[in-house]
């Protein structure tokens, strides 16, 4: 896991961060308010009931987890509010030590109980948890308090991704008392965490506002007075607002295009780095595995074999992404298949005459003039582009597809109810840094972004069996075979690439660490501004 | 008179019903629901705990039950002054009606005094001063400031009351941008409108007698200039509800607009047909001031 991650930031940090080095030898600043922005309201603010980042965002620094990603060196795992935790000789039992002397930011002392009360709430059956439920629920059996500061998690089996799960941003713990007397985490007022910010005030659709808690369990943190995030909406405006500073912070989604982050660039010269760094998103095109014509495994594999990754890349996303791939190397080290390997399958090798000819060959097998195809698309960033360049790449071999376009929320609506034929391009992040998210969100059967009703045995048998395994030899060979049978199967959904994007951060941000996912670094909790 | 305003205060209740009912029906054949988009946008649980989550919030917001009895009962508590919860604020409707109309009503009034502060002497300077430099005057500032003007507005709305200037500073910028808006075609109004009635026999008869410039202008010609212009302006005050949608998400103004694009994607149904109706209710309103002016404006239709 941990050399996983290794890798995932390598090319963020060595980009982007390179201030970085020389700020670990500067002594921090105390004070000041750390200004960026949020691309939407979050509207309700349960964390464990919620899903989109905003609301992620709006409260990443309230509350603590058990374990996270630590603000020094994301790359590891480390303890948040438990001090240590160890695990049962057969993997099935891991035991957390919890600080003592933690105090809500109501006052109130915390203990075991608020995190039992968290997952047994988390893991409620009738509990609708998109984030942290659903990662959890399949692997955890129950969640025991064994004393006042010590709980123990029993698991269904050894299951590799736990740690990097509990470690999410989404499982953070809440407070028992605060659970009783709202019954949920929706309104402001809820927001009691332990973290090192309080929650200040929340005015709908402007402004989220935390501020420094003077009790936080590590003496002498954070170093800021606090963090204000503006909502704002549309691009036009956060790049108005980055260009005349604003927001001195822009590492969220939507990261910028090429041409905006050159217009920073050129507002701001010199104060702010900019850099392109990886989502953790992958790019897909889907087909609907029951309807015709895709409910024809020649039909998916002509697919596969035309859909040119590489000028997918190159031309919608200014050549910010990984082609091909099933999993980026740069995000899961050598969990991923090397890219050498997977650029000489069919369907990513170049050039692409061989593969368009014999791709051409299948359709006209079953459709000697060609076949007509409703695409659809959301209409939201640059879907639009993107399914245009795949429609025409797609009439190469005698698929003539028409653009169907839903606006952003019914389009997963949409995919969700399987309403499609073909789903002409759409992105999937993933929640954790673990190699296993990609294949349970989509090619699992049943999975819930497995749109296109997909299902193979072996598919379901690898992924299961990389749940499972704890020899992380192992489980690595498990995952490349998967990897090889997903690139080269007729697949409900061909992996186009791994998405990256631009960036900036004002130089004085300091101690600012991207990790791998884009949920687990905006605590704050050890950055600093430099005058 | 009052009769005559009875009768049109009547007339709002059909109009209303109307509006309420085609954004209820036009909601429900729009793809998804409030239940399928929450669950469906995140994907990240098995499609069988999908199917239940969905029934579930279906069953909680009554979305199970006929459209017609849902409109009813919508119906039934809005006359009430009830508009229903929020189930993606989680707040009752009527706290962001609250909330969110006076700041959007504030940038409508705004925009249409400035766009009438700005337009209509503007209309009638190039309609007296014919083919000068005039005429491409305003649309010469307009464009300067808003190409050469480097300043951003704050990003954090204030409330008026609480801080009027900083309020102003924020509003300004959508206000000018929606004024420049409107204020071309009123102040081509204005002028068309001047130049008719500038050449009529009256005018010519008012300078004859020596009357001053200034009072033939502005007492004789543009009163008479300005039913067309009232017409239209009250006609703008419906589709500036509309163009202020997007100028609060441009400039960040957390008003009605913002608010209905949020309910409109997410099929939030009551803040959706609350905030229409209420938008409704102000076109109206609008429309039954521009007539009462009329009235003000032209005695002829006073005593008729």
């Amino acid at each position: 896991m941990r050399k996983s991650v290794v890798l995932t930031l390598t090319l963020a940090l060595l980009l982007g961060l390179s201030a970085s080095g020389a700020a670990a030898q500067e002594k921090p600043r105390y004070g000041g308010v750390l200004n960026w922005y949020v691309y939407a309201d979050p509207g309700r603010l349960d964390i464990h009931a919620e899903s989109p980042l905003s609301v992620q965002q709006a409260l990443a620094g309230v509350y603590s987890s058990l374990l996270h990603y630590d603000p020094d060196d994301p790359t590891k795992i480390t303890g948040d509010l438990a001090e240590r935790w160890t695990v049962s000789p057969d993997g099935k039992a891991y035991t957390f030590h919890l600080r003592k002397g933690v105090k809500w930011h109501d006052g109130q002392p915390f203990s075991a109980a608020d995190v039992k009360a968290t997952f047994d709430r988390v893991l409620n059956p009738n509990f609708q948890s998109p984030r942290c439920g659903s990662m959890l629920k399949p692997l955890v059996a129950s969640v025991e308090m064994l004393d006042p500061h010590t709980v123990q998690f029993q698991l269904k089996f050894p299951a590799a991704p736990f740690v990097s799960s509990v470690a999410s941003a989404w499982c953070r713990v809440a407070a028992k008392h605060i659970l009783e007397k709202y019954g949920d985490l929706t309104r402001p007022e809820a927001q009691i965490g332990t973290g090192p910010f309080k929650f200040k005030r929340y005015e709908r659709d402007s402004v989220i506002e935390w501020e420094k808690n003077k009790d936080y369990f590590i003496p002498g943190l954070p170093y800021l007075d606090g963090v204000k995030q503006f909502v704002l909406k549309g691009v036009p405006t956060q790049v108005a607002a980055a260009k005349a500073g604003r927001i001195v912070l822009w590492d969220t989604w939507p990261p910028m295009k090429k041409t905006e982050a050159d217009e920073v660039k050129r507002a701001r010269g010199e104060e702010v780095e900019i850099y392109q760094s990886p989502l953790n998103t992958i790019m897909l095109v889907y087909m609907h595995t029951q309807k015709p014509p895709f409910n024809n495994p020649d039909l998916r594999k002509a697919v596969n074999l035309a859909i040119d990754r590489q000028e997918l890349v190159a031309k919608t996303l200014e050549g910010a992404g990984v082609p091909c791939a099933m999993l980026d190397p740069k995000l899961v080290g050598d969990f991923a298949l090397p890219l050498e390997e997977v650029n000489k399958l069919p369907g990513c090798r170049q050039p692409k005459d061989q593969d368009i000819a014999e791709a051409k060959r299948l359709v006209e097998k079953h459709y000697p003039n060609g076949v007509d195809v409703e695409a659809a698309v959301r209409s939201v960033g640059g879907y639009i582009d993107r399914a245009q360049l795949v429609l025409a790449q797609l009439r190469k071999i005698g698929i003539r597809g028409t653009l169907k376009t839903y606006e952003s929320a019914a389009g997963f609506a949409v995919y969700g109810k399987g309403d499609f034929i073909f789903i002409a391009i759409q992105d999937r992040a993933m929640v954790t840094g673990d190699p296993s998210d990609v294949f349970g969100l989509i090619y699992t059967t049943g999975s819930g972004s497995n749109w296109g009703r997909w299902s193979d045995p072996k598919v379901d048998e690898l992924a299961d069996r990389g749940l499972k395994e704890q020899n992380r030899e192992k489980r690595r060979q498990i995952y490349h075979e998967l990897q090889r049978h997903l690139l080269t199967q007729d697949t409900t959904a061909v992996s186009v690439g791994w998405i990256e994007g631009w960036f900036f951060r004002d130089k004085r941000v300091r101690n600012y660490k991207v990790s791998p996912t884009i949920y687990d670094h905006n605590t704050f909790m050890k950055v600093w501004l430099a005058q | 008179m009052r009769k005559y305003v009875a009768r049109r205060l009547l007339l709002f209740i059909p109009t209303l019903l109307g509006a309420s009912i085609l954004i209820f029906v036009l909601m429900r054949l729009v793809p998804g629901d409030i239940a399928e988009i929450l669950v469906y946008q995140t994907g990240t649980e098995s499609s069988a705990v999908q199917q239940k989550q969905i029934q579930q919030i279906r069953e909680e917001l009554g979305l199970n039950r006929p459209v017609v009895v849902q409109y009813l009962a919508w119906l039934g508590s809005a006359v009430r002054g009830d508009f229903g919860y929020s189930y993606t604020q989680r707040r009752p409707v009527t706290d962001i009606l609250k909330e969110r109309f006076p700041r959007s009503m504030e940038l409508a009034f705004l925009t249409i005094v400035v766009a009438i502060i700005w337009a209509i002497p503007l209309g009638v300077i190039s309609a007296v001063r014919q083919n000068s430099w005039a005429d491409y005057l305003g649309v010469l500032i307009l464009y300067g400031l808003v190409r050469f003007f480097r300043w951003m507005p704050p990003l954090e709305f204030v409330s008026f009351l609480d801080n009027p200037v900083e309020n102003l500073k924020q509003l300004i910028w959508p206000t000018l941008a929606q004024a420049y808006y409107i204020s071309a075609p009123i102040t081509r109004l204005t002028r068309s409108q001047m130049l008719e009635v500038i050449r009529h026999d009256y005018v010519r008869t008012a300078r004859a007698k020596g009357l001053a410039e200034q009072a033939v202008v502005y007492r004789h010609a543009l009163g008479n200039s300005l039913l067309p212009v009232v017409t239209f302006i009250g006609w703008w005050g419906g589709r500036l509800l509309g163009g202020i949608v997007i100028m609060e998400i441009i400039f960040s103004v957390p008003g009605m607009g913002t608010a209905l694009v949020q309910a409109v994607s997410y099929r939030d149904y009551p803040t959706v047909q609350a905030i229409i109706f209420v938008m409704a209710l102000v076109f109206l309103t609008i429309n039954l001031l521009v007539d009462l002016l009329y009235g003000w404006l032209d005695p002829r239709i006073r005593y008729a």
